[in-house]
């Protein structure tokens, strides 16, 4: 059977397995007109420390509709500036320059669900932020495990953004006893990263954080980070240091096994103790699509990194610098070395180590087993195989000419 | 050889078109537009969606949510000339936030996808066997390219942005998919 053919069943195959969804895609449409949903993750918890808190601000929540302007004083409702808080909830708030606030919107779900029940026009600012930090805290979305928050604030040409941003910034810090608050002014957003913003569904603030995570570093892109919570993304910068973005308070790890955990979990994987391994660096970090920590070591001219995922504790990769070979994935299985693969692939094909070129070898998962993938050159054919990386047995090999 | 390429490209422009055409509607609140956006795409969507997911009420929901996010979030579309790889990353997003939900590394059994694929008559035998097998021998980076460019017939280039991948490896992962594919099938 031909590429075509195979690819040409394929598309009608699936065409014909499609369900039929319309009608409730156009049902959910009748309620779902403005809502962005497709990038958050939930957290909902409500944890101790922060409950005592959460509790002074229903008080504080209930108190608003007597502060409100409604119909007292004058109103002045030109937008002055812009102010949104994302957790994982993101919310914006369009203000005068009397710091009365002219709107409110949830931009996800969650930001939603935190502003249920309030209505927060036309009331001053501060007591507003009050009510959204102290629902926040109720909801759980701000707790021990996760109490990260990012507050941008951008002003209309004239107005002073960097005052406004302080003002909060230092507000909001002393609402959240333990919190970590990362603030900026994104007057001068540019038009991609507002696009970007836009294109990921989340707010200006947000994308100009992950812009500055992924300017510092080598192995993240937007998109991979898109996904975070600001929780995930503070711990990630820590890393690093970022311009326009001040920090304050820690980022809590308390959800994650913790340092010690995974240079245990490494140093196992490693089938070393701790005595033999100098020069122990340990990191948190997004990779591989799940939070890990990084531990590195030392051990006389060979050195090691593992990424241990952060909540499991399983091994979700390994880099040894000991030789010339790639980062490979690996599980926490058992799994016969990268040698024994090729080995494997060589004897399959009747090939010798010298016979061949451009070698390569990759841990992969295929469909519940780990497998390595083994890829060679040699007179002019182009071999795959794939080893079962547990067996040692060859599960699929192909020899195509190379191209 | 060359002729016909020329015009596939020539026709994968005009179909971006037309679909940016019915994102402009659809931002406006035209639901006849998400209808025939739905008509033209749901199957690569829903191709797609497959190689996501670990069940058939997964791939279905994700599909579903995929066009009430579009019908939601058409407003914010830009058109590049892309329309396509941005409704897949909407169903990315929507499948990986599902994933997450479900416990790690679960590996669903096959019969799920064979009995939901035996259940629905419009499906002929030999394609029923390509899909189960094609979802059973492929790795999930292989069904997902393989579905986005066999199905959804979105380029190589496009796809390894969509996927965060180096284009090289897309290119190596779809042969090695399509040629795994082509053995199975003549072997039964």
């Amino acid at each position: 059977m031909k590429t075509e053919n195979i690819n040409k069943m394929l598309k009608s195959a699936v065409s014909n397995a499609a369900p039929d969804v319309l009608d409730n895609v156009l049902h959910a449409c009748d309620h779902e007109k403005g809502k962005v949903i497709y990038m958050e993750k939930k957290k909902n918890r409500s944890f101790a420390g922060f409950a005592a808190v959460a509790a002074v601000f229903v008080l504080l929540i209930a108190g608003i509709f007597i502060a409100k302007n409604n119909g007292f004083g004058i109103t002045n409702n030109s937008l002055a500036a812009v102010v949104s808080f994302d957790v994982n909830p993101s919310i914006e708030l369009k203000v005068d320059n009397e710091e009365d606030v002219i709107s409110v919107k949830g931009l996800n779900d969650d930001g939603k669900k935190v502003l249920e029940g309030m209505d927060l026009e036309d009331t001053d600012l501060e007591v507003a932020v009050n009510a959204i930090i102290g629902s926040m805290l109720k909801h759980g979305y701000i707790n021990e495990m996760a109490n990260s928050i990012l507050l941008s604030v951008s002003g209309v040409e004239g107005y002073d953004a960097d005052a406004l941003e302080t003002k909060l910034a230092n507000e909001v810090n002393a609402l959240l006893k333990n919190g970590a608050v990362l603030s900026q002014n994104v007057s001068n957003a540019d038009d991609k990263l507002v696009r970007l913003a836009d294109e990921y569904g989340i707010t200006v603030g947000k994308a100009a954080l992950i812009q500055e995570i992924v300017k510092n570093s080598k192995t993240h892109t937007f998109e991979q980070l898109a996904g975070l919570t600001i929780n995930e993304l503070n711990l990630i910068s820590e890393n690093s240091k970022l311009d326009n973005i001040k920090s304050e308070g820690k980022a809590s790890a308390k959800s994650y096994i913790g340092k010690d955990a995974a240079l245990s979990a490494a140093l196992k994987a490693a089938g070393l103790s701790k005595d033999q391994v100098k020069n122990i660096e340990i990191e948190l970090d997004y990779e591989h699509g799940v939070m890990v920590y990084e531990v590195e070591f030392d051990r006389g001219f060979d050195e090691y990194s593992y990424d241990i995922d952060a909540k499991t504790g399983e091994v979700v990769a390994y880099d040894n610098d000991d030789d010339d070979d790639k980062i490979v994935n690996v599980t926490a299985e058992d799994v016969i070395g990268m040698d024994a693969a090729k080995s494997a692939a060589l004897k399959h094909s009747g090939l010798t180590a010298a016979q061949v070129t451009e070698l390569s070898v990759e841990l992969d998962r295929e469909n519940g087993k780990t497998v390595y993938e083994v890829e060679f050159k040699s007179a002019g054919y182009e071999y795959s195989c794939e080893i079962d990386a547990v067996k040692g047995t060859v599960l699929y090999s192909d020899k195509e000419l190379d191209d | 050889m060359l002729i016909l390429m020329t015009s596939s490209i020539e026709h994968g422009v005009t179909e971006a078109r037309e679909l940016e055409a019915l994102l402009a509607r659809i931002a406006q609140g035209d639901k006849d537009a998400l209808g025939q956006l739905y008509e033209r795409t749901h199957a690569a969507v829903y191709g797609f969606a497959m190689s996501l997911s670990h069940c058939p009420a997964d791939a279905e929901d994700v599909l579903q949510e995929t066009y009430i996010n579009v019908y939601s979030a058409a407003e914010r579309y830009v058109p590049k000339g892309k329309p396509m790889a941005w409704i897949m990353t909407i169903a990315k997003n929507l499948a990986r936030m599902r994933l997450r939900e479900v416990k790690k590394n679960y590996e669903l059994p096959d019969e799920d996808w064979a009995g939901y694929f035996a259940s629905n008559p419009a499906v002929s035998s030999d394609e029923r066997l390509l899909l189960q097998t094609a979802l059973k021998i492929l790795s999930n980076e292989q069904k997902q390219i393989v579905m986005l460019h066999a199905v959804a017939g979105i380029k190589h280039r496009e796809i390894a942005k969509l996927l965060d991948m180096p284009i090289a490896t897309v290119l190596s992962k779809y042969s090695r998919a399509v040629n795994k594919l082509r053995h199975a099938m003549e072997a039964e």
